[in-house]
């Protein structure tokens, strides 16, 4: 590693029209003094990185007792005409000369960009650097742009280290920035892909965001939810475990609680709660998550804000007075979670009793207040000091962030996985956490701003999940809603579910519970399908269709297409599939094999191939969405057209291809994740020949049109619901029971029997389970059997025989406002959750 | 009555000039109370943001010349308007003014000590009339009818907000009115903040008809159950009228819960109407 103490002006490379530079400056922004040269040593190491990534690393460390400070600087020059340059937010408007702009502050990407017809280059910082004040400027004429990040650094004593990364990064223009932060994901894959140690379900879909309210099983199957907010953890803001339950109590929190145990709010009478009934209750909550077959998040605020009456012992870790400070929540004081401070230190100790005695998938924080700055005692043992125009300080959303890191470390009680970390985001705040954490909530609906709302939430978290908050709010849009005529009240609703799926699916943000109608819950299996690939910043589609927008989900052929129709009439847009893209995430990446794509939810998709440029073309309803799935391939260079269409049973799915003049072998998918096709997918066509290929489920043992015929209900219940012995089956027979209850007002008898296996429940008619031999849903005439291997798959597996009941004997269950025929007919065919993974 | 008829005089004083061409249409609070909040609108404070324009107009529900305030936005963050003025602690305050609304979410924020919880006032109406440019290509023509959005209707929007009795001795109280959706066109105009702690104000609503446009009818419906609390047409159309509307009162503002507040409509002799409303606040999510 080179050392040298000096101003450094570093020009990492100069091609036909970019240039960089590194340059280290003084507080002011001027040369450094021979004094301030002597009391630092500055390393720098220069790396080639793939993906045409330049990384410039610097490492400051403090020689002397005093506080340092210097500005960080990294410049990149494009040259050309009708240069655009995005801010990490937005494109800065094309007449602006000179634009500044902090950067990881309201939703602002560390990644500035500049771009011609041509070429283009970014200037970053580093994803793990832990910056608090990094600010980007242009400066923009004359046939060229500049673009610079200028990172605030402080020293605050001897061998005091501030250390990151600067990437210059040159990338294609073709779809503006999306190129230059696809190149960046894949250098932090840890920081913005699916984190393979954390539940799955973490990614997905949102249940009620209601932490202090039982889930309802029913509207978190709808909604498709994988996943919830689960009950305040304490008594106490920052107690999590009960370990503070007699302090003087929060009556903002603990009316909540109250409200749940009787239905009742008496201001009055807060104090009698003893902590074994806050405990029953607490327990029944994180019951749910089994219940409900969704992960729980535990709920905290605890990143931010703790009890008043707790913080006298962790006065290390208090906001120190900040002329920003604007505190919303009075019973609460600020608080930092720095692994310097106290608070880290008593936090983690909570959250591993937590991880080790309850049903948690993650740890969901509230309010996480990302921008307050810490100025406290421990920052003198800090790295990466920064400073703004107050003083030396951190930002929180440091602190969260190895806050989170630190939790992804700690195992979880059930399903042998480590626990994840979900955020309330805000647009307000800083963003450096997002990075670290597996799920963002961005607490807002999806017409709370324009667009580009939300892609900023996308772009912060790389390929994770992120999620709407809210919900449609009808009485927002006139007080007087609730005197609306019901088919007017249950338009409002649709017309905005229409708004909420484009805008779901154009960034893989996902609707929450507050969303559910019939429309949304018919496409919630499709929208578990595409974050389950995940969303792709680089869209590798192009349509000139001006009302269609294209979003790609996943690669090659285990990706999707989302499709969207902004007009009021019927689109059939002509895609051109860019595939080298669909493999490599890079744009203008060479093409390798033809993809062949069908509709996810049914209907004919033509796949056109001709002159080495591929063209996918399907119909769009007005203002709906047509999700296309990759299944095949045909070889490169192929020529013809090829149509494909799914008809999917649970049982069995169908795909049919027709070639219209295309001769030739394709291979096609032999999974589609529990459906394996019968005979492989090496599949050969001749024009006007259709070709069908069979794919089983190897979780179902009975035939759809034996469950159609199973006469479980006569004017009333014909059948009961039988569990085995174990405890976890008993409790699944009671969710079971909640179907018919809640849906169609039917009360099933429960009967435990204890000849059945482990982790088995029945719908019988006749007392006489027969025995699958492996898990899965199966059964005969008289009876419907779910059998799993574990806990963890008797929650999911019920869960899907019960949308499959739902989707094949009652399709009159539903939730939420009625689909309108156009609704309906996009829904050409049914898949099944278990039909991807 | 302490506060005599000033305010009054001086609110009227600016629509005489012009009321050959204006129906009046206020709650009589405004004849018993002092206007606290500032009057002359190009003092009030907001900045433009990228794609939000903030501008001067004239032409309020009171006179052609009235001066009013307008953001028009199509960009992605929330702006204001606003202003201050001092209160007493103890004192009860009508809060609220005029606005049209084209297309966007209004936010009325009126707001005092926010920084500090055991003195915090923070009182928001959200209001949002005629869809949403935003939303414009999704809502169905049924809801979009529903919704009733004309951009060139004045709405009355007001809360009344009670300063506490303790702390700092000289609160001061703000009143910001602006998008809360970013989309659209606001206009705001006669904005007020009026002490009405005395109990012989009068909380009844008034209508006052003057001017060269008859007014063929005029009913108050309450807000949300829509009962027609009162209801009169003109025969002929009236061009003169003045009278308080029995059956209303100001202080049902309150009551947050149940009260939404009140829509008066006119229907002038060549068809065209007008409609005030004071429109319920946002649901309390809890956290």
């Amino acid at each position: 590693m080179k050392k040298f103490f000096a101003i450094l002006n570093l020009s990492i490379f100069c091609l036909f029209c970019t240039a960089s530079e590194l340059t280290i400056l003084n507080r002011q922004g001027g040369a450094l003094t021979g004094a301030q040269r002597r009391d630092v040593t500055i390393e720098i190491k220069k790396t080639e990185s793939p993906n045409n990534v330049e990384t410039i690393e610097y490492r400051l460390e403090s020689l002397a007792d005093g506080e340092q400070f210097f500005q960080l600087r990294c410049s990149a020059e494009l040259t050309g005409e009708n240069i655009s340059v995005f801010d990490g937010l937005e494109l800065v408007p094309a007449n602006a000369s000179e634009h500044h702009k902090q950067q990881l502050f309201l939703g602002t990407f560390p990644l500035a960009a500049a771009w011609t017809a041509t070429e283009g280059i970014a200037v970053a910082a580093g994803a793990e650097d832990h910056h608090s004040f990094l600010y980007m400027d242009l400066r923009r004429g004359g046939g060229k742009a500049v673009i610079t990040q200028t990172v605030n650094a402080a020293l605050l004593k001897k061998g005091s280290i501030y250390e990151g990364k600067f990437h210059v990064i040159q990338f294609s223009p073709k779809y503006g920035e999306r190129d230059a932060m696809s190149r960046y994901y894949k250098l932090y894959p840890q920081r913005f892909l699916p984190n393979p140690e954390v539940d799955p379900r973490l990614y997905g879909i949102s249940a009620t965001y209601s932490s202090w309210i039982r889930s309802n099983p029913e509207w978190a199957r709808f909604t498709g939810a994988e996943w919830e907010w689960c009950l305040h953890a304490g008594r106490h803001w920052g107690d999590l475990t009960g370990d503070y339950y007699d302090m003087p109590h929060e009556k903002y929190i603990e009316r909540y609680y109250f409200t749940q145990r009787d239905g009742k709010f008496d201001p009055k009478n807060l104090n009698g709660m003893p902590q074994d009934e806050f405990r029953e209750i607490q327990k029944q909550r994180l019951a749910d998550g089994y219940y409900c077959g969704i992960a729980n998040g535990y709920y905290t605020t605890g990143a931010s804000r703790i009890n008043k009456a707790m913080s006298a012992k962790f006065n290390d870790s208090l906001a120190a007075a900040h002329p920003q400070v604007l505190d919303h929540y009075d019973y609460a004081d600020s608080v930092f979670a720095f692994p310097e401070t106290s608070w880290f230190k008593e936090l983690m100790r909570m959250i591993r009793v937590v991880a080790d005695r309850d049903d948690v998938g993650a740890i969901a924080f509230d309010i996480p207040l990302e921008s307050e700055v810490y100025r406290g005692p421990k920052l003198r043992e800090m790295t990466n000091a920064g400073f703004d125009k107050f003083g030396a300080g951190v930002v929180r959303a440091v602190a969260n962030s190895k806050l989170y890191q630190a939790i992804n470390q700690v195992p979880a009680k059930f399903g042998n996985y480590k626990l994840g970390v979900i955020k309330n985001g805000n647009s307000l705040h800083q963003i450096n956490d997002c990075f670290y954490a597996d799920n963002c909530m961005a607490e807002a609906n999806p017409w709370q701003y324009a667009p580009p709302w939300p892609r900023f939430v996308r772009y912060a978290m790389g390929e994770k999940g992120a999620t709407f908050w809210e919900g449609y709010h009808p009485e927002e849009f006139d007080a007087n809603y609730n005197s609306w005529p019901q088919e007017d009240r249950d338009q409002l609703i649709r017309d905005l579910g229409h708004y909420a799926a484009h805008r779901a699916f154009l960034y893989g943000v996902t609707c929450g519970a507050h969303f559910t109608s019939e429309y949304l819950t018919n496409l919630a299996p499709a929208m578990q399908a595409c974050i389950d690939a995940r969303y792709k910043v680089v869209p590798g589609l192009e349509t000139a269709d001006g009302d269609i927008t294209v979003t790609r989900y996943g690669n090659a052929d285990r990706s999707f297409i989302a499709l969207c129709n902004k007009s009021k009439t019927v689109k059939t847009p002509t895609v051109e599939v860019f595939a080298g893209e669909f493999s490599s995430d890079i744009a203008d990446a060479p093409a390798g094999n033809a993809l062949i794509f069908a509709g996810f939810l049914g209907g004919d998709i033509s796949n056109l191939y001709r002159n080495g440029k591929e063209f996918v073309s399907a119909p769009v309803q007005p203002l709906r969405v047509n999700i296309l799935e990759a299944v095949g391939a045909a070889p490169a260079g192929a020529t013809g057209e090829i149509t494909a269409k799914w008809d999917s049973r649970f049982a069995q799915m169908t795909l049919t291809l027709v070639s219209k003049n295309y001769s030739g072998a394709v291979q096609l998918r032999e999974q589609f994740g529990s459906y394996k096709a019968e005979h492989g997918g090496s599949v050969k066509l001749s024009p006007g020949q259709p070709v069908s290929v069979i794919y089983r489920n190897s979780l179902s043992f009975i035939d759809d049109d034996a469950i159609k015929a199973m006469p479980l209900i006569d004017g009333s219940p014909r059948f009961t619901i039988r569990y085995a012995d174990d405890h976890w089956s008993r409790e699944m027979a009671e969710r079971t029971a909640v179907f018919f209850r809640e849906l169609g007002k039917y009360r099933v008898p429960l009967e435990k029997d204890s000849a059945l296996p482990e982790f088995t429940v029945a719908l019988s008619l006749n007392g006489k389970v027969p025995a699958l031999t492996a898990p899965g849903i199966g059964g005969n005439a008289e009876n419907l059997v779910v059998h799993a291997a574990s806990r963890e798959e008797l929650s999911t597996m019920t869960r899907l025989m019960l949308d499959v009941l739902n989707n094949i004997k009652y399709p009159e269950y539903i939730w939420g406002v009625k689909m309108d025929d156009t609704d309906r007919s996009i829904f050409q065919t049914r898949r099944y959750s278990c039909s991807y993974r | 009555m302490k506060k005599a008829m000033v305010p009054l005089i001086i609110l009227f004083a600016a629509a005489l000039g012009a009321s050959e061409n204006y129906a009046y249409l206020y709650p009589s609070i405004l004849k018993t109370g002092k206007n606290l909040i500032q009057q002359d609108l190009t003092k009030w404070s907001g900045k433009p943001l990228k794609d939000c324009q903030m501008l001067h107009g004239k032409g309020s529900p009171f006179s052609p010349d009235g001066q009013t305030l307008i953001i028009d936005s199509n960009g992605t963050s929330p702006n204001y308007w606003g202003s201050s003025t001092l209160v007493q602690r103890g004192h009860t305050y009508l809060v609220g003014g005029w606005v049209k609304n084209d297309n966007a979410k209004i936010l009325f924020w009126s707001h005092s000590s926010y920084s500090d919880p055991k003195e915090r006032v923070n009182d928001r109406i959200y209001f949002f009339s005629g869809g949403s440019r935003l939303l414009d290509g999704y809502l169905s023509d049924s809801v979009k009818q529903r919704l009733g959005g004309d951009p060139d209707e004045w709405h009355l929007c007001y809360r009344l907000v009670e300063i506490p009795k303790e702390g700092s001795p000289s609160p001061r109280l703000s009143l910001m009115i602006g998008t809360y959706f970013a989309t659209g066109k606001i206009t705001i105009a006669a904005p007020f903040v009026i002490d009405v702690t005395d109990d012989a104000a009068n909380w009844k609503l008034t209508l006052d008809i003057r001017g060269t446009e008859p007014v063929h009818s005029a009913s108050v419906l309450e807000q949300n159950v829509r009962d027609t609390v009162w209801q009169k047409n003109f025969t002929p159309p009236a061009e003169t009228f003045n009278a308080e509307i029995p059956g209303t009162d100001f202080r049902r503002g309150l009551d947050k819960k149940t009260f939404e507040g009140y829509l008066l409509k006119v229907e002038y002799a060549n068809g065209k109407t007008a409609a005030f409303s004071a429109p319920k606040e946002k649901t309390v999510k809890g956290l």
